[in-house]
């Protein structure tokens, strides 16, 4: 049984964290090391050092078989424009969770605790980190303070500029989705 | 409400006022259905009965109307129209 080690909000740590933990990792051997991390960070490893660093997380080590790195993968959740589809169809989100779920056996109840909070709030900087000193929707939510789709509406709104930038990452026409939000405004 | 058929056009009208961008009626049903796939957005579509004897189905009507999920984002699209 190989622990599983989930890095939570990778993209807080500086490289020397993640090379502390790589180490950790590569002196065990055994164990997998899972970062979280939103995807917009993910080709973005140089603004590592600038971030301000909190206390690497390890927040949970699990003894288990599954690679959740390889099952993530093999439903597409970290490839660009196939997340953001993910997070906005609800029978995307749950095939990933059913699936998740089905590939660890119902035995890593936490995973899939993270993994829910993940998929529901999205990795958008308002669910990471919230808004005007309120905790984001993912710490709410890992933390059971979460009051569902109150914490989801709240966290998952966005403005309009987020919009147009969402239809643009799909390749929709951001001239006309704003023309059809500016329509509805008017004959909603 | 506001026949379905006529919402690319409408839409089209009012970009151009906004932009002199060409934007065909395709681009705009995409948008849309990415509006409704983000739960940004829902469409309301009106049935009715029709009174003819014996007939009990469900007529469609041409008209729908499509409502934001939140009223922050009708109030986000105004603001954003008149301060842009």
């Amino acid at each position: 049984m190989t622990p599983i080690v989930i890095l939570e909000d990778a993209h807080l740590c500086n490289l020397g964290e993640i090379l502390e933990a790589t180490t950790y990792s590569i002196l065990r051997k055994d164990v997998k090391i899972v970062a979280i991390s939103p995807s917009i960070y993910i080709n973005r490893k140089h603004m590592f050092d600038v971030q301000q660093i909190v206390p690497l997380r390890f927040v949970e080590v699990l003894e288990g078989n599954v690679d959740i790195r390889s099952v993530l993968d093999s439903v597409q959740h970290f490839q660009g424009k196939d997340r953001i589809r993910n997070l906005v169809s609800l029978e995307k989100a749950k095939f990933i969770l059913d699936k998740i779920i089905e590939e660890t056996r119902n035995k890593y109840d936490t995973i899939k605790h993270v993994f829910s909070c993940y998929l529901l709030c999205g990795g958008t900087a308002y669910a990471v980190y919230g808004v005007r000193g309120n905790d984001g929707c993912i710490n709410l939510c890992l933390d059971g303070r979460w009051d569902g789709v109150k914490a989801v509406r709240e966290t998952y709104f966005k403005t309009v500029e987020e919009i147009l930038e969402d239809a643009k990452a799909l390749d929709k026409n951001p001239m006309a989705v704003k023309g059809l939000l500016y329509f509805f405004s008017k004959n909603s | 409400m506001v026949n379905e058929e006529e919402i690319p056009k409408k839409v089209k009208n009012l970009i151009e006022r906004i932009a002199p961008t060409k934007i065909s009626d395709d681009e705009i049903l995409d948008a849309l259905q990415f509006l409704r796939n983000s739960g940004i957005v829902a469409r309301l579509k009106a049935y009715r009965i029709s009174h003819g004897p014996g007939d009990t189905a469900l007529k469609e009507s041409p008209n729908v109307k499509y409502v934001f999920t939140d009223p922050r984002y009708l109030i986000s699209a105004y603001l954003h129209e008149v301060h842009d």
